[in-house]
């Protein structure tokens, strides 16, 4: 996986390219437009970091030029700026997400790696979180080798809860995507799922916890010892 | 009408009492000469003459004199009420005003040389206030990149006890960064007009991502909605500030385990309630001045969450007080002006 950091700042660069080689990934740097814009028109990158206030224009233009050259290319976008107006401008552009400065190096991983897993990109097969291992493709689960017995909803519940583990997934959401947009609100049984995909995993010694947040969503935690 | 020394009608007054005054004992003065040169008159015909002349023809001086005296006071007294409307004016302007100025035309001629430099000595301050915020926002805003530096460089040190200690005085330090941003951009709120907004909505959107905040301190969120939509009078910014200020504070102070709860009820109350150790009712006035904390609390915060809380609610016309929670907690209550 190759990546293209655009950021002036030096210290920034350095840092956000060390986490992502440890992540994994392979890295060029570019530190004004006319460079990034060089970087994107000769390397097929996977994914592109973005930051806004470069020193010889808005970075919001080169997310137009990468619309043009190669519309499916996620970009996220590192900013100083966070009113919602900046915000709502930024995704209007085209940025797949956004990252407010200061971040932590982890987050801004755990990020990119969600925008490689979007459809259209490439897929990871198996996710971990803990010692809980989930194959998207054979749809089943383990937790620390033994295989865990869960319906067909509750897999793919999981699944979601995975890919944005320490982050909320709202519960419409959740919902719109084990039973489809076009399915009744009545027919909501994930609350059940949730109690039974706990049990399940609380009796096999997961360290991973479904967090319930009333109202809202749920979150998949994971302890900070087990990471 | 008190007797005021000050008072202009006062000093008025004065004046024409001393001017009478000088011209009856001059009247006088002429008339005793003028009969004298004239005739030979006893000491009692001369008075007798004066005060048949005055009782004809002189009581008219005095009575002259109060008249002027009355409708000059009602005349000035009439010319000063603008004044006294100019200073109604004056004391409404509140330091967020943009263009504080006091009408010059209305005041009297002689007074509008004064009420012009008091306006150009307002828009001095006007001005100076703007650039005060706009170095306040500019400052907090070119700390957001060394502040991320450093943070990212400490996250890539071995984690001893020194790097954990510097690692969460980081994160605090990037947390005041945004807050004053939060508090420059409410201040200098341009163009905010107030509009027709689905709370519930935009308090739920506010709400996810201190998710990831609430699990990390081993607490749950809630959010309690009694109407959706509920439409109210705000800004969408006001409201996300509100929230999540509110929500940040309470997990900073509920015990692990514990829930907050995000209640937006349907006459536009939003109460954010946690059962920490509460506030004691001696020290909530003073919860939502900037940098305040309490001396209980022992947390790592910064002191200006709720200060951005009031200054939102400031903006948007709506009030918020502190309570207590039944059964141990503080409950925030935000009243929201509802849009029926």
């Amino acid at each position: 996986m190759r990546i293209l950091i655009v950021e002036d700042d030096a210290g920034l660069r350095r840092y956000v390219r060390a986490a992502a080689e440890e992540g994994g990934f392979s890295v060029d740097e570019a530190a004004c437009l006319d460079d990034a814009t060089a970087h994107i028109q000769s390397v097929p990158y996977d994914a592109v970091v973005l930051d806004l206030g470069l020193p010889d224009g808005d970075g919001l233009e080169l997310i137009k030029t990468i619309r043009r050259v190669r519309a499916g290319l996620p970009v996220l976008v590192l900013t100083a700026r966070d009113s919602i107006k900046d915000r709502v401008k930024g995704l209007d552009t085209g940025a797949d997400d956004y990252l407010v400065k200061p971040f932590a190096c982890e987050e801004l991983l755990a990020r990119i790696r969600a925008l490689l897993r979007r459809p259209g990109q490439v897929m990871g097969a198996v996710l971990t979180a803990g010692n809980v291992t989930l194959d998207t493709i054979a749809r089943d689960a383990t937790v620390a080798g033994t295989p865990v017995s869960l319906s067909r909803h509750e897999i793919s519940i999981l699944e979601h809860l995975m890919r944005r583990q320490g982050r909320l997934v709202p519960k419409d959401i959740l919902f719109d995507n084990v039973y489809g947009a076009d399915a009744l609100p009545e027919s909501n049984t994930v609350p059940v799922h949730i109690h039974h995909l706990r049990k399940q995993l609380t009796a096999l010694g997961a360290n991973i916890e479904i967090e319930t947040h009333r109202g809202l969503g749920y979150l998949l935690a994971v302890p900070k010892e087990a990471r | 009408m008190k007797f005021d020394r000050n008072s202009l009608v006062t000093r008025l007054g004065w004046r024409l009492a001393m001017v009478l005054a000088i011209g009856t004992i001059l009247q006088m003065a002429w008339l005793f000469a003028h009969f004298r040169g004239v005739e030979d008159y006893s000491e009692e015909g001369l008075l007798y003459e004066l005060f048949d002349f005055f009782k004809d023809v002189a009581w008219t001086t005095p009575a002259i004199g109060v008249a002027t005296f009355l409708a000059c006071a009602a005349g000035m007294r009439r010319h000063l009420s603008s004044l006294r409307a100019i200073s109604q004016q004056a004391s409404q302007i509140l330091p967020e005003e943009r263009h504080a100025s006091l009408p010059v035309d209305q005041a009297p001629s002689e007074v509008q040389p004064l009420v012009a430099s008091v306006n150009k000595g307002f828009e001095r301050l006007v001005e100076a206030v703007k650039v005060q915020r706009r170095f306040t926002a500019n400052a907090a805003h070119e700390l957001r990149t060394p502040v991320a530096v450093v943070q990212a460089g400490l996250e890539r040190l071995p984690q001893n006890e020194d790097v954990v200690v510097l690692r969460r005085e980081g994160e605090r330090m990037g947390r005041i960064v945004g807050q004053l941003l939060s508090l420059a951009r409410l201040e200098g709120g341009n163009g905010h007009q107030l509009e027709v907004l689905d709370a519930a909505g935009i308090v739920r959107r506010a709400a996810e991502p201190l998710t990831h905040l609430a699990s990390a301190a081993l607490v749950t969120l809630a959010f309690e909605v009694e109407l959706e939509p509920l439409l109210v009078q705000a800004t969408e910014e006001a409201i996300t500030e509100i929230t999540r200020n509110l929500v940040e504070n309470a997990i900073c102070h509920a015990p692990a385990g514990s829930e907050v709860a995000i209640a937006l009820a349907r006459d536009g109350r939003l109460s954010v309630i946690d059962h920490g150790p509460g506030i004691p009712e001696n020290h909530r006035a003073h919860l939502f001045e900037r940098f305040w904390r309490g001396p209980w609390t022992s947390r790592p915060g910064s002191g200006l969450g709720l200060a951005i809380v009031a200054e939102a609610c400031q903006r948007i016309g709506a009030t918020v007080r502190c309570l207590s929670t039944s059964g141990g907690g503080a409950t925030f209550e935000v009243r929201l002006a509802t849009a029926s």
